[in-house]
């Protein structure tokens, strides 16, 4: 079995005060380093609430979760921030670029916000993500000078920028066409042949869960079915 | 680009409201200034006045000598002895940067059929220059105070008639003097009643040989008289008044000049905090997805806070810059048209563009503590 890069035991998640609705129900969930997996439910189902849980971005009311072996449960926002920012790279369905920065600077953020500023020997990194992408030669442009697609492939390289051991995409491909959808999941696709990046994808989309080696579905707020695409969606 | 129209309008909104508060205080200023000057150019700022003698020295028993003041039984014949001994010790305090004793009395005067009442006042010359600067107050004739010459306020000398050159009868006597100078303090009070003579013709002219009725003191900072007045040692028989004592509406009116202004700004400045606050909370709305982004990729809260209090600081000292700007041009527009000074120091300058920086961080602390503590999930979500 592979070492864990995520581990959720017995994670739930409620909103409201007064009158509190669970959402997820008890999530145990482990994932591999180097893992491919899909997570895909019904809308409704938990599936962006569970994410968040995982990329931090929002606390459990209870359970735990442990990140490269080690348990945040009681670490405090500037240290989960600092986490967040180490091991976990982020694609959403918007590419939610800063506009007032070139595409090369976007792509750099990420390193630069650890780094405490954008800096000059961070931008070489950057090229060769966007390179990577398909789109050095936008390096200097700015996001509003580019289409939905390629805008996409920056945020991809973004997210690549401080090499994170697991990128969390959230419906990556649901703004795009099925040419750039195909071309953007490529890439993910050959980072994480290459670098053994693990990727945890949550999509509506049946067909690209099937090109993942590991498909998980939620319904209700609890895991349904876990297991290859074959085994989850069937043939 | 909507984002940089709104930080354009708002900037401008500051920058108005900034040129507003520069411009309303530059006035205020001119006005107190010019106010001032007009009633304080030709008074003392402390003045000692002889009163009716009890019999008792100026300094005490024991230096009874120094400024007797005689029972007389009016007030024609209140003398002030004693005075050209303590003059001595004003001229040798610093603090004072004019002495002049002055015989002052009331007396009629006479051009031809024309007659007008007068203050009449003795002083030397020299010493009355220093304490009203007279010299740059003359708008006809010469600055002298010979023997049988006077000055006469340019009020006075439309009253009678009179030019440079001319005579005119003073006193029961109807004694003949001739005009050396007409002034101008622009005071119709000083101007149209005010006649200055040397001492000594004027102690002449109310049969009062040797003596005074008053003297007068200049000090550097009027504001302070009080304060200097209250150090002087108690004179028997002399009474000791500021200008703010016989000015006591106009400090009245000035005080309520500066409230009103204060007012003014306040408000112009609450406005100009709520248009940075507004505008900043639809940025921090608008930009919720950037927030959330930098917030996943690590961004700390301190970082996005400090984002949008520096905008605010930024819409604030630009905004200033403007302001200052536009409010400077709008005083010296006015000032080219208004018969008084409107200054705008460099000290209204800093302190308004200081305050416009203050207001624009606090404006932006609310915004920019909304910003830090929102949800990275929700906001990434909510902004798709």
């Amino acid at each position: 079995m592979k070492e864990a890069i995520v581990e959720l035991r017995e994670v739930r998640k409620s909103f409201g005060e007064e009158r509190p609705v669970e959402i997820l129900h008890g999530i145990d969930l482990r994932i591999g380093r180097g893992e491919f997996v899909a997570l895909i439910g019904p809308s409704g189902s938990g599936k962006s609430t569970l994410l968040n849980q995982i990329g931090l971005l929002d606390r459990p009311t209870s359970g735990e979760i442990s990140l490269e072996g080690k348990n945040i449960t009681g670490l405090d926002d500037t240290e989960v921030t600092r986490l967040r920012g180490q091991t976990l790279g982020f694609i959403f369905q918007f590419h939610h670029l800063i506009p007032a920065l070139k595409v090369a600077e976007n792509v750099m953020l990420p390193a630069a916000v650890l780094k405490g500023g954008l800096d000059a020997a961070l931008r070489p990194r950057a090229l060769e993500l966007l390179d990577a992408v398909g789109l050095k030669d936008t390096a200097d442009q700015y996001p509003r000078e580019l289409s939905g697609g390629m805008r996409q492939r920056v945020a991809i390289a973004r997210a690549l920028m401080n090499a994170p051991p697991l990128i969390l995409a959230d419906e990556p491909t649901g703004n795009l066409d099925t040419q750039s959808s195909d071309r953007v999941f490529e890439l993910l696709r050959r980072q994480h042949t290459e670098k053994e990046t693990s990727f945890l994808i949550v999509t509506h989309d049946d067909s690209l869960a099937a090109r993942c080696d590991r498909v998980i579905r939620i319904v209700d707020g609890s895991i349904d079915a876990d297991g290859s695409p074959s085994e989850v969606l069937g043939d | 680009m909507e984002g940089r129209t709104q930080s354009l309008l708002i900037l401008v909104g500051v920058g108005v409201g900034v040129a507003a508060m520069v411009f309303i205080n530059a006035i205020m200023a001119g006005l107190e200034v010019n106010l001032l000057e007009k009633t304080l150019g030709a008074q003392a700022h402390i003045t000692l006045t002889a009163e009716r003698s009890r019999g008792q020295g100026i300094f005490g028993e024991e230096d009874a000598t120094y400024a007797r003041v005689s029972s007389a039984e009016s007030n024609r014949s209140t003398r002030f002895e004693g005075w050209q001994r303590l003059v001595p010790r004003f001229d040798d305090n610093p603090v004072f940067t004019a002495v002049c004793p002055r015989l002052v009395g009331a007396a009629q005067v006479r051009r031809g059929a024309v007659r007008s009442g007068a203050v009449l006042i003795g002083a030397d010359a020299h010493r009355l220059n220093d304490l009203t600067r007279i010299r740059e107050r003359m708008v006809a004739g010469s600055f002298r105070l010979g023997s049988g010459e006077v000055l006469i306020g340019d009020s006075m000398s439309e009253t009678l008639q009179a030019r440079v050159g001319d005579a005119i009868r003073i006193g029961d006597e109807q004694q003949l003097v001739r005009i050396a100078g007409i002034f101008d303090f622009g005071s119709e009070g000083v101007d149209g009643s005010w006649v200055l003579g040397s001492l000594r013709s004027v102690q002449t002219l109310l049969d009062r040989p040797g003596d005074i009725s008053e003297i007068g003191l200049r000090i550097d900072e009027p504001f302070e008289a009080d304060n200097v007045a209250a150090t002087l040692p108690e004179i028997p028989q002399v009474k000791i008044e500021t200008w703010t004592e016989r000015n006591g509406e106009l400090l009245v009116a000035l005080s309520s000049q500066g409230a009103s202004s204060l007012m003014i700004s306040a408000f112009v400045l609450l406005a100009v905090a709520m248009g940075i606050a507004s505008v900043l909370i639809v940025s921090v709305v608008q930009r919720r997805g950037q927030i959330g982004i930098l917030r996943a990729i690590g961004t700390p809260q301190a970082i996005v806070r400090r984002v949008f209090l520096w905008q605010g600081a930024m819409l604030g000292l630009g905004g200033a810059m403007l302001g200052v700007g536009l409010g400077t041009l709008a005083a010296r527009g006015l000032a080219s048209v208004a018969l008084f000074d409107i200054p705008v120091t460099p000290a209204l300058m800093g302190s308004a563009a200081g305050i416009a920086l203050g207001i624009g961080l606090v404006s932006a602390f609310l915004p920019a503590r909304q910003a830090a503590k929102m949800d990275p999930a929700r906001a990434i979500q909510g902004a798709g």
